[in-house]
C-alpha cells in the first residue's frame, strides 16, 4: 500500500510540474501577446507577428495549470476553521481529515466522468474552440486525467490520514 | 417543503459541518450539490459540479489571481523586502518607534506588489522583526506592528480579494483596485498615527535608532523605487486603459520577475516560487468552484430573495442594515480566513446591499476592510499566527495585546469611509 500511495505522490508531482510549466507559459502568451500588438502599433503595421488565440491560450492554460496541480496540492490547499475542533487529538483530527479527504476524491471521479463524457460528446459534434480551432474533446479529456489523479490522490491521501500515527502519515 | 427552507436548512448544515474542520471549499461544493440535488434533482446536480467547476477554471476573468500571486511570491524570494524595509529605516529610524513606523511602511509599500496580506506580513515579518528587538523594541510593538502592517495588503491593489469581490459582483476589476488606493493609503496613515500614539504614552516600548544624513535618506528610497515602477505599471496600466487587469498581472509578475532576476533570483528560487503560487492559487480555486456551486442552489433555493424580500419587509434603515452585515462580518472574521469569508457571504449579502441603495464599490471597500479587521483579531487573526510562527518566542496573547492600537485605527478608517463614501470612490468618480 505504502507503494501505491508513494507512486500516486510521485505521478501526482509530475502532473503538479506540468501545472507550473502551464502557469508560466499563461504569462509568457500574455507578454508575447502585448510585445507584438505593440510592436504591430508602434510600426504601423509593417512589423505584424500578432497571432490570435491569446485569450484562448490564458483560459485553457489556466485550467490546466489548476488541474494539474490541484492533487498534488490537496494536503496544503484547504482551508479550515479549527477553533470548535482545537481541542480533539492529533488522531482524530487526522481522521476527520481523512474522511473529508475522501469527499474529494469522489468530486474527482465525478469530474472525470463527466469530463469524458463532455469529450464523447464534443467528439460527436466536432466542437472546437473558437479561435485556435482545437478539438474540445482533447481539452476535456486532458483535464480529465487531471481530474482521474486528484480522484486517486484523494482516496490515498485520505488512506494515509486515516491510518496515520503521531503525525506520520503511511 | 418549500426551497427557502431547504436553502435554510443546507446553509445551517454548512456552517456546522464547517465547525467541524470541513475544508470550507468542501462545505460549499457540497451543500450546493446536495441543495441543488433536494430543490431539483440529483441529476442536474451531478451536472452543476462540472459546469461549476469548468466555468471557474476557463474564466478569463479570473487568470490574472495566479499571476497576482506569482508576482508577490517572486518579491518574497528576491529578499526585495530587505531593501525596502532598509530603505524606510533610514528615513524614519532615528525617531522613537521609527522602526516600527519604517516596517509598517515597508509592509504597504510590499503591498503595492503582493495582493496577499500573509504573504507581505510573513515577508516583512522575516526582515524588520530581528531588527526591531535588536533595537530594543517591546516584543508586543514590533509583532502587532507587522501583524497590523500586513493587513495593507488585501486593499492597497493589487488585491486578490478586491478582485474576488469585483468578479462576483460583476463590478469592474479596475474601478475596485482604484477604489482600494486611497482606502489603502488612509490605513497607512492611521497605522503610523498608532505607533506615534502608543509610542509617545509609553516611550519604553520603543528606542530611537541612529540618524542619518540626508544622502542617506535619499539613497534608501532606491529600495521603493522597483515597487513604485511595478504599481505604476499596474496600476496605471489598467487606470489608463492599457492593460486588462489580466494584461496587467502577466506584465507586474514578468517585471518583478526580471527585478528578481537581477538581484540573483536562482533556478531553484524560481521554481519555488512556481510551487507557492500553485498552492495558493488551487487553495483559492478549490473555493472559488465551491462558491460557483454553491451560487447556482443559491439561485434555485431564492435564499438570497428571500432574505432580500424579508429585510424589505422589516423596513429597516440602511444604516442599521449596513451595522448587521459589518457585525456578522466581525463575528465571522473571528472564525475564518478572508478570502473564504468573501466567497462564502457576499453571494448573500450582497442583493441586501443593494436592496438598502448602497454604492457597489463603496460597499466592497467597507467589506473588505472589515474582513482585514478579522485578520487581526482573535480568536483566529490569520496574520498575528503567521508573525507568531516567525516569533517563537513571543506568546499569542503579547501579539494580541500589540495589535489593540491597529484595531482601534482600523475601526476609525471604516468610521471615516462610511462617513465619507469619497474617500473610497473619489479616485473613481
Amino acid at each position: 500500500m505504502r507503494q501505491l500511495i508513494a507512486t500516486v505522490r510521485l505521478l501526482s508531482f509530475y502532473l503538479n510540474v506540468l501545472g507550473g510549466i502551464c502557469l508560466v507559459s499563461m504569462m509568457v502568451s500574455v507578454l508575447a501577446d502585448i510585445s507584438t500588438r505593440t510592436l504591430f502599433g508602434m510600426t504601423d503595421g509593417a512589423v505584424d507577428l500578432t497571432f490570435t488565440g491569446s485569450f484562448e491560450l490564458v483560459r485553457y492554460g489556466l485550467l490546466f495549470a489548476m488541474v494539474f496541480s490541484m492533487p498534488y496540492c490537496l494536503d496544503r490547499g484547504q482551508v479550515v476553521v479549527e477553533l470548535f475542533t482545537e481541542g480533539l487529538s492529533v488522531a482524530t483530527k487526522a481522521r476527520i481529515a481523512a474522511f473529508f479527504t475522501l469527499f474529494f476524491g469522489i468530486f474527482g471521479a465525478l469530474m472525470c466522468y463527466r469530463l469524458l463524457h463532455s469529450a464523447s460528446a464534443a467528439r460527436l459534434t466536432g466542437e472546437t474552440t473558437q479561435d485556435l480551432l482545437v478539438p474540445m474533446s482533447s481539452i476535456y479529456t486532458v483535464a480529465a486525467v487531471g481530474m482521474a489523479m486528484l480522484a486517486l490522490r484523494g482516496l490515498s491521501l485520505a488512506y494515509s490520514l486515516w491510518y496515520q500515527r503521531d503525525g506520520d502519515v503511511v | 417543503m418549500s426551497s427557502q427552507l431547504i436553502g435554510l436548512l443546507c446553509m445551517a448544515g454548512m456552517l456546522g459541518a464547517i465547525a467541524l474542520r470541513m475544508p470550507i471549499a468542501l462545505a460549499m461544493a457540497l451543500t450546493g450539490f446536495i441543495g441543488f440535488g433536494w430543490v431539483v434533482a440529483f441529476g442536474p446536480a451531478v451536472s452543476i459540479l462540472e459546469s461549476g467547476a469548468m466555468d471557474t477554471l476557463t474564466n478569463y476573468s479570473f487568470s490574472p489571481i495566479p499571476m497576482f500571486i506569482l508576482m508577490g511570491v517572486f518579491a518574497s524570494k528576491a529578499r526585495m523586502s530587505s531593501e525596502l524595509f532598509n530603505g524606510a529605516k533610514t528615513l524614519f529610524g532615528a525617531w522613537r518607534g521609527g522602526m516600527a513606523l519604517a516596517a509598517v511602511t515597508s509592509c504597504g509599500i510590499f503591498s503595492a506588489i503582493s495582493g496577499s496580506s500573509l504573504a507581505t506580513a510573513a515577508s516583512m515579518a522575516k526582515v524588520a522583526l530581528p531588527e526591531m528587538k535588536k533595537n530594543g523594541y517591546a516584543s508586543s510593538l514590533a509583532t502587532g506592528t507587522l501583524a497590523a502592517g500586513g493587513t495593507l495588503g488585501i486593499m492597497i491593489p493589487p488585491s486578490i480579494a478586491l478582485l474576488l469581490y469585483a468578479l462576483l459582483t460583476e463590478q469592474s476589476v479596475g474601478d475596485m483596485f482604484i477604489a482600494g488606493v486611497m482606502p489603502g493609503l488612509l490605513g497607512l496613515l492611521l497605522y503610523m498615527v498608532a505607533i506615534a500614539v502608543t509610542v509617545w504614552l509609553k516611550p519604553e516600548l520603543a528606542q530611537p535608532g541612529e540618524a542619518t544624513t540626508l544622502r542617506q535618506k535619499i539613497m534608501g528610497l532606491k529600495g521603493v523605487l522597483p515597487f513604485g515602477l511595478v504599481f505604476a505599471l499596474i496600476i496605471g496600466g489598467i487606470y489608463g486603459g492599457i492593460f486588462t487587469p489580466t494584461e496587467a498581472a502577466a506584465v507586474g509578475a514578468f517585471g518583478t520577475l526580471l527585478i528578481a532576476l537581477y538581484r540573483g533570483l536562482s533556478f531553484q528560487d524560481f521554481t519555488d516560487a512556481v510551487q507557492e503560487t500553485l498552492i495558493m492559487a488551487t487553495l483559492i480555486f478549490f473555493m472559488v468552484i465551491g462558491a460557483n456551486i454553491f451560487g447556482y442552489f443559491l439561485s434555485v433555493s431564492r435564499v438570497s430573495f428571500a432574505l432580500v424580500e424579508l429585510v424589505g419587509s422589516m423596513d429597516l434603515s440602511p444604516a442599521l442594515i449596513l451595522l448587521c452585515i459589518l457585525t456578522l462580518y466581525i463575528v465571522l472574521g473571528m472564525v475564518m480566513d478572508s478570502i473564504a469569508m468573501l466567497l462564502l457571504t457576499v453571494p448573500v449579502v450582497f442583493p441586501l446591499a443593494m436592496q438598502a441603495g448602497f454604492d457597489p464599490i463603496w460597499f466592497g471597500i467597507i467589506t473588505v476592510i472589515t474582513v482585514e479587521l478579522g485578520l487581526i483579531t482573535p480568536p483566529i487573526g490569520m496574520n498575528v499566527f503567521v508573525i507568531k510562527s516567525v516569533a517563537e518566542d513571543v506568546s499569542i496573547v503579547e501579539i494580541f495585546k500589540g495589535v489593540v492600537p491597529f484595531v482601534i485605527s482600523d475601526i476609525v478608517r471604516l468610521g471615516l469611509i462610511i462617513g465619507f463614501p469619497f474617500l473610497a470612490l473619489g479616485l473613481v468618480n
